[in-house]
């Protein structure tokens, strides 16, 4: 296999996991948001080796504050790092035998 | 994924012949060996791959481990290049494996044409745009779509249900209903554009592959190229934005949430029209043939 679609070849899983990751969690904490909002629940703040996830903030008057941290994007690399991972482990062997 | 137990079945309008696989679709031949026509002989729709292999190692007195993965490839090559239909043996386990090599697939883990299992779904001129066409489209859209619609009814239920919205389950069952029917629609129009664009009927083949469903049928002219493949994304998205106007006046039955999830997944079809999208990539090429025809008639 070539040097340049060797790279591809494990790019490719890294670039569709990037994505997939970071959009399932800002979704994910968007509607946990949305949720905590209705349920009325207190302030929280999740974050990843010191970097902000999310941050829901309850003010006196019954709104609320929401803010994103770029740990949504650490978590995107991550998941594409996994999904290479995964990829290079899978095809190892070039073959469709069963 | 071929598999030894695989059966591999004849498409319609594929013939065989002694020296040659014959596509009546397309109008090309493909030349075969002595070989293939042996083995290909007994594909018959109901033997496998190792009962056939079994049948000409005992005919011909050959070593059965060493033909077993040429017919293996052999099949997998035709599989490649929509000349055979692949069907695997009923069962649980390959069946949740395959749904589980589609998911692998999706998210780029697993890559390569061993993956794949191509379907070829006739399509040709004496179906017409009715009721058959409709049925067959709908039958390859299940098969290219149905994993990702079943997705999109869990996730978007669970969210329904997390707002508390009611009856929560049937507007999600409902969004992956139009997810599916918008790529219906879809696939029709291309169908229902290629057919009247011409003075008769042609040809024409669904080739489905994991979560890809595309038509494939003769080149016409630039001007019917942009024509067919423009009508594609038109209808879904003409009903999306008729829902989106139900949904702005409070007409639509359900929640807003679920309302505007369907105008989502019906109103993202024109998205197809940008490359490496299948349509997006016939667009360039009909710009592409225009502008040389321009050119040549300029000279």
């Amino acid at each position: 296999m070539k040097t340049r679609t060797k790279i591809l070849f494990l790019f490719r899983p890294f670039l569709f996991g990037f994505v997939v990751y970071s959009l399932l969690t800002g979704l994910g904490y968007l509607i946990f948001g949305i949720l905590s909002d209705m349920n009325g629940w207190s302030s929280f703040e999740h974050s990843l080796f010191g970097t902000l996830i999310f941050n829901y903030q309850a003010q006196t008057d019954g709104s609320h504050q929401m803010a994103f941290g770029p740990g949504i994007l650490f978590i995107g690399l991550l998941g594409g790092l996994l999904n290479m991972g995964l990829a290079w482990l899978l095809n190892r062997k070039e073959s469709h035998l069963v | 994924m071929i598999r030894d137990t695989t059966i591999p079945v004849w498409p319609e309008h594929v013939e065989l012949t002694k020296d040659a696989i014959q596509d009546h679709v397309l109008d090309i031949r493909h030349e075969i060996n002595d070989v293939s026509y042996e083995i290909l002989q007994e594909v018959d729709g109901h033997r496998s791959i190792i009962e056939i292999c079994n049948r000409v190692c005992k005919k011909h007195n050959w070593p059965p481990e060493q033909v077993l993965p040429d017919i293996r490839e052999l099949v997998l090559q035709l599989n490649e290049r929509y000349l055979i239909n692949v069907r695997q043996q009923r069962s649980l386990k390959i069946w949740l494996q395959e749904r589980w090599i589609t998911v692998l697939v999706f998210m780029r883990i697993l890559q390569g044409a061993d993956w794949q299992t191509r379907h070829r779904i006739d399509l040709g001129a004496d179906k017409g745009i009715g009721i058959t066409a409709i049925g067959r489209i709908g039958m390859a859209v299940l098969k290219a779509h149905g994993l990702l619609g079943f997705f999109l009814v869990a996730i978007t239920s669970f969210l329904l249900f997390a707002l508390e919205v009611n009856e929560w389950l049937w507007q999600g069952i409902c969004v992956g209903f139009f997810y599916l029917l918008g790529n219906i629609l879809h696939e029709w129009g291309h169908h229902v554009s290629y057919q009247k664009s011409n003075d008769g009927r042609r040809p024409s083949f669904l080739a489905v592959k994991r979560l890809v469903l595309q038509i494939v049928r003769r080149q016409t002219t630039p001007e019917n190229e942009w024509k067919i493949t423009l009508a594609g994304p038109l209808l879904p998205f003409a009903m999306a934005l008729i829902i989106a106007v139900l949904v702005w006046m409070g007409y639509w039955p359900g929640s807003d949430l679920f309302g505007w999830a369907v105008v989502i997944v019906l109103g993202i079809h024109p998205l197809s029209l940008i490359p490496p999208a299948e349509d997006g990539k016939r667009l360039m090429e009909a710009i592409r043939a225009r502008k040389l025809l321009v050119k040549q008639e300029g000279e």
